[in-house]
């Protein structure tokens, strides 16, 4: 099956009908397989509820698929819950029941068993599918941006608390201002009172 | 909370009176979003059929990033409150955490992201609430930059000190924020101007988030023991040591029981270090002559300082949760009547399966024993649904709590044969996820709750004895 690349983010096609069609019993096609924007004025509370139910279904690995080893089966399974199944929503193959996220499980543990290694599956279904099947983005000029977000806004956030801590010193420490007498009456009225610095 | 702060920024008056004002709001909004986030994730873990409970799914994310906005915001007004200090920074985090939440709304019901969690969306909507976010963050970011430099300077302090490591804390958590937002929204723009399509999933958060949450949790406590203005942080290691010395005791303890993950063993002992830490700052401030003199500190005890101690314990317990996710056990098997399958402890047989008719519904349901050496502790009934009007399938999930850890059992197909797939966990440990959650929230609502933020009651007590010495 080949999956180019998946409408999944045209805002249209989405919010009714999963393409996936787990949910039908065998033999029913999903009428909405291939969803017409025309249709969007009658889905209504029926396809909320629908979707709520949609991800509810899912059985994910089953016993069949299972490799009789279970050092490549653990392996399997770290490969799977990284790759994305491309016609769920947001799901890894390994956490869905789709036909296509069976394949792909089904495919992974093929070519372990053929004796490739970790990084040789990943670059096999990584070929075929693109970066859109991992969920660990790939280190790439498209994504270090995304992969030093956490470094830059550590930093940014360092260099801007030294920033203030520096404009801070060279304030002149002068005491806020005293409380208007109006000011300290409503306070008192309020019960406060004044505040001690003892702490 | 966001109209305080725009309120606060065009009268130019911001002081320890508007922070003292804006904090009920900001915990209310807190606590609500931390048993909101919590509940949502007991609902995934339930119905999911595996038990997954965050998957680092944009709708999630969306509640997670006003929630960790928030929790820098609660800790920041702490300062400003009690400080005068961070007044600018404050204000930023308010209108932040307000427009992370449109954000939020707008990611999740316009339909531009693709999540497990999308129903009712639709495009029409998202260009409304896009507009709504437009104006207000727009504004109130206008406004900012217009006024921020207008605002006074507040109270200074070292940086060794209780508002030092709450600037840490701020720092830590906007870092936190800052990643789940670009991770959020990256395939989002980097589709719209390259038209490259990724995905950025689970792997990616753990991967760049753990390292900057557990020395957070490590700070955590440390940051309790100083005092304001001016800290000694050698004094407050001293005051930990009892928190270190059973972190570490755990940790040795998780690591010969457990084994691996390595990274479960870690967050576990600073889970328990975190817990033991939070709760000895209570201890140490109530420790009196006697344990009379003891009651009485402690009946004299802010119910904020409870709140602190208790909310960093709930956070402590969560991480413990989360850290026990590594020893989870896993058994996928066909089942064959009558049999019993290792899950951790506990071994699984099933007693009968049979189809049952529900209102909407019908479903094949199996009873299946929980037993341990030989004795039955408790029945479960997966089920496998299927309604009728949708045409849908859904898996019920069978669930028992067993000393803070759960078993859970999912069904599948049935075969000719009289095996039923199933799918069987033991997780131990994992209610602590929702516990620490609840307690957090309780902190808060100690807080919340505290006499100095009760409007009226300040007034009738008696005012020496309204702040004791904090």
């Amino acid at each position: 099956m080949s999956v180019g690349a998946p409408s999944l983010s045209l805002p249209r096609s989405r919010g009714r009908g999963d393409p996936n069609d787990r949910h039908l019993p065998d033999g029913e096609k999903s009428p909405d397989l291939a969803p017409s924007p025309v249709k969007r004025g009658r889905v209504g509370v029926g396809v909320f509820i629908a979707l709520l139910l949609l991800p509810l279904a899912a059985h994910a690995v089953t016993p069949g698929e299972r490799l009789a080893d279970p050092a490549l089966e653990a392996r399997a399974r770290a490969i799977t819950t990284e790759l994305r199944c491309l016609v769920c929503q947001n799901q890894s193959i390994d956490d869905s029941d789709a036909s296509l996220a069976k394949d792909l499980r089904v495919l992974v543990r093929e070519k372990l068993k053929e004796g490739m290694s970790d990084a040789q599956v990943r670059e096999f279904v990584h070929a075929r599918y693109g970066d859109f099947v991992l969920l660990r983005p790939p280190v790439k000029p498209g994504t270090l941006l995304l992969w030093a977000a956490p470094l830059i806004a550590l930093l940014a956030g360092a260099a801007a608390i030294w920033m203030a801590a520096r404009r801070r010193r060279g304030v002149v420490t002068a005491r806020p201002a005293e409380l208007t007498a109006e000011e300290q009456a409503r306070l008192e009225a309020l019960g406060v009172g004044r505040r001690s610095d003892e702490s | 909370m966001f109209s305080f702060a725009a309120a606060a920024l065009i009268g130019g008056r911001i002081d320890a009176g508007w922070a003292r004002v804006i904090r009920p709001w900001t915990l209310f909004a807190w606590i609500a979003l931390t048993l909101g986030i919590a509940m949502g994730s007991y609902w995934a873990y339930y119905t999911l059929g595996w038990g997954g409970f965050w998957f680092w799914d944009p709708v999630e994310n969306a509640s997670l990033m006003p929630w960790i906005a928030g929790t820098a915001l609660v800790h920041s007004a702490a300062v400003m409150e009690k400080r005068e200090a961070l007044k600018v920074w404050t204000i930023f985090l308010a209108i932040l955490a307000f427009s992370l939440s449109l954000l939020g709304t707008f990611l999740v019901r316009s339909g531009v992201l693709t999540s497990v969690h999308a129903f009712a969306s639709d495009p029409d909507r998202g260009v409304f609430i896009l507009a709504i976010l437009v104006f207000f963050i727009g504004g109130a970011l206008a406004l900012f930059a217009l006024r921020a430099g207008a605002l006074p300077v507040g109270g200074l302090f070292s940086p060794i000190s209780r508002e030092g490591a709450l600037v840490l804390n701020n720092l830590l958590l906007s870092a936190c924020c800052a990643t789940v937002v670009v991770g959020t929204l990256y395939p989002l723009a980097l589709e719209a101007i390259t038209g490259e399509k990724i995905s950025v999933g689970a792997p990616f958060f753990n991967t760049v988030l753990i390292p900057i949450a557990l020395p957070l949790a490590l700070l955590m406590p440390i940051g309790q023991m100083l005092s304001w203005k001016r800290g000694d942080l050698a004094a407050a290691l001293q005051r930990l040591r009892v928190a270190f010395f059973v972190g570490v005791v755990a940790t040795a303890a998780f690591g010969a029981w457990y084994g691996t993950p390595f990274l479960s063993v870690a967050a576990a002992g600073i889970a328990i270090y975190l817990v033991v830490g939070a709760l000895s700052d209570l201890a140490l401030r109530v420790r009196g002559s006697s344990g009379r003199a003891s009651l009485k500190r402690l009946a004299g005890l802010p119910l904020s300082a409870f709140g602190t101690s208790i909310a960093h314990a709930g956070m402590g317990l969560t991480l413990l949760g989360l850290a026990a996710t590594g020893w989870g056990v896993e058994t996928i098997v066909a089942m064959k009547p009558s049999s019993f399958y290792d899950v951790g402890p506990y071994q699984i047989g099933i007693e009968s399966v049979s189809p049952r008719q529900g209102p909407n519904y019908s479903e094949v349901y199996a009873v299946m024993a929980v037993r341990k050496d030989g004795a039955t502790l408790a029945t479960i009934e997966p089920a496998k649904r299927f309604y009728q009007a949708r045409r849908m399938a859904r898996s019920e999930a069978g669930i028992v709590t067993l000393a803070l850890g759960q078993v859970y059992a999912a069904i599948g197909e049935s075969h000719e044969d009289g095996t039923i797939d199933a799918r069987l966990y033991w997780k131990p440990l994992v209610t602590l996820i929702w516990i620490g959650a609840l307690i957090m929230a309780f902190g808060g609502a100690l807080s919340l709750a505290d006499r100095r933020l009760r409007i009226g009651v300040a007034r009738r007590a008696a005012a020496p004895a309204l702040e004791p010495a904090e």
